[in-house]
């Protein structure tokens, strides 16, 4: 291979259309990680956007796998009752390779990489679908954040079980020592987006 | 697969810090394992993807019907394209489930002069964990 240089590398271009997930709601944003994307920059974008969307779809290949999964779970952590579906696939990448001999032909090497799409919806999701995630607060049965004075029975949801999953006390948010301004502001809680845990006992 | 999320929300602890100082010598600890049964495959970056590949065959041979492959960190990319493998190379055979998660990786700060102490650093590093199990082949398998 001393006799090759790299050429261009053709990617085969992924399409909203196309990503494997069913059942896709008809407006997501899509953040497409690649190898040398920035997270501060992905996540700074995204947290702010999903206010307003339903769904995120996060989508990465080769080098990006790694940090495509760690966005996602920065974002669920910030948005905590998030149903998840994770496909996995390949991704034709074509390498062109140009000979530094002149009697050499240029070389195309077909490679498959490893793909991961990653679908974060606030709406609830088919959860027979292979690849299904519940979010980890539904993980655990939590009492229903609905506070129904039927009767004495019902104990207050105390913030304890916030606690319990991540320290989003708005104390930790102090003391780090790089602040970056536009992550950590989305770590303090948004506590608005509150969807009953009734989906725990449709299950 | 652990999923805790106990070192602090912070987003960027996701992003690695190499040693705080020059006056301690890192060392990573083994990450923790949380189940070891027969059918759980952990894949690492010093795993050959083909020997893997092997063991995972072999496991569906002796009778399972499920296997777990797990990959954490610069491991996640092996441990997607082994379970892809199985998947195309038995067609319709095997079906793979993918969850992530999160890993608290404990690193041990051992000093190098005489005024600083031992310490520890927890990281976080994300991780993977496939479910690769046998569907119902409506044909006889190829």
């Amino acid at each position: 291979m001393e006799n090759y240089r790299k050429g261009k590398n053709v990617e085969e271009q992924l399409e909203r259309e196309k990503i494997p997930i069913p059942g896709l709601p008809s407006e997501f944003i899509w953040m497409q990680v690649s190898g040398g994307s920035k997270m501060r920059n992905l996540l700074g974008y995204a947290m702010n956007a999903f206010q307003d969307q339903k769904a995120i779809v996060w989508s990465g290949s080769g080098p990006a796998v790694s940090k495509t999964i760690s966005c996602a779970e920065i974002v669920k952590r910030r948005y905590k009752h998030v149903h998840q579906i994770n496909k996995i696939c390949y991704r034709r990448v074509e390498e062109y390779w140009e000979p530094l001999l002149e009697d050499l032909d240029p070389l195309v090497v077909v490679r498959d990489v490893p793909t991961i799409h990653i679908l974060l919806s606030k709406e609830p999701l088919d959860s027979e679908e292979p690849g299904y995630q519940p979010s980890s607060t539904q993980r655990i049965a939590l009492p229903s954040k609905k506070v129904e004075h039927k009767g004495n029975n019902q104990s207050h949801r105390k913030p304890r079980t916030h606690c319990v999953l991540g320290q989003f006390a708005p104390k930790a948010s102090g003391s780090s020592k790089k602040s970056q301004k536009s992550v950590n502001d989305a770590v303090s809680p948004k506590l608005s987006e509150n969807q009953t845990l009734d989906r725990e006992a449709n299950k | 697969m652990a999923d805790s999320e106990a070192g602090g929300a912070k987003p960027d602890s996701f992003i690695k810090k190499r040693k705080p100082s020059s006056d301690y010598a890192l060392k990573k600890r083994v990450p923790h394992r949380n189940s070891h049964r027969k059918n759980d495959v952990y894949v690492t970056s010093k795993s050959t993807s083909q020997s893997q590949l092997a063991l995972c065959e072999k496991l569906f041979d002796s009778g399972e019907s499920e296997i777990f492959i797990y990959g954490l960190g610069s491991a996640v990319c092996p441990a997607i394209n082994i379970a892809l493998q199985l998947k195309e190379k038995y067609p319709r055979v095997y079906e793979v489930s993918v969850e992530t998660s999160t890993v608290d990786i404990v690193d041990d700060l051992e000093p190098l002069v005489d005024q600083v102490d031992y310490e520890t650093q927890t990281r976080q590093n994300s991780a993977v964990r496939i479910r690769v199990y046998r569907i119902q082949p409506e044909t006889v398998k190829s």
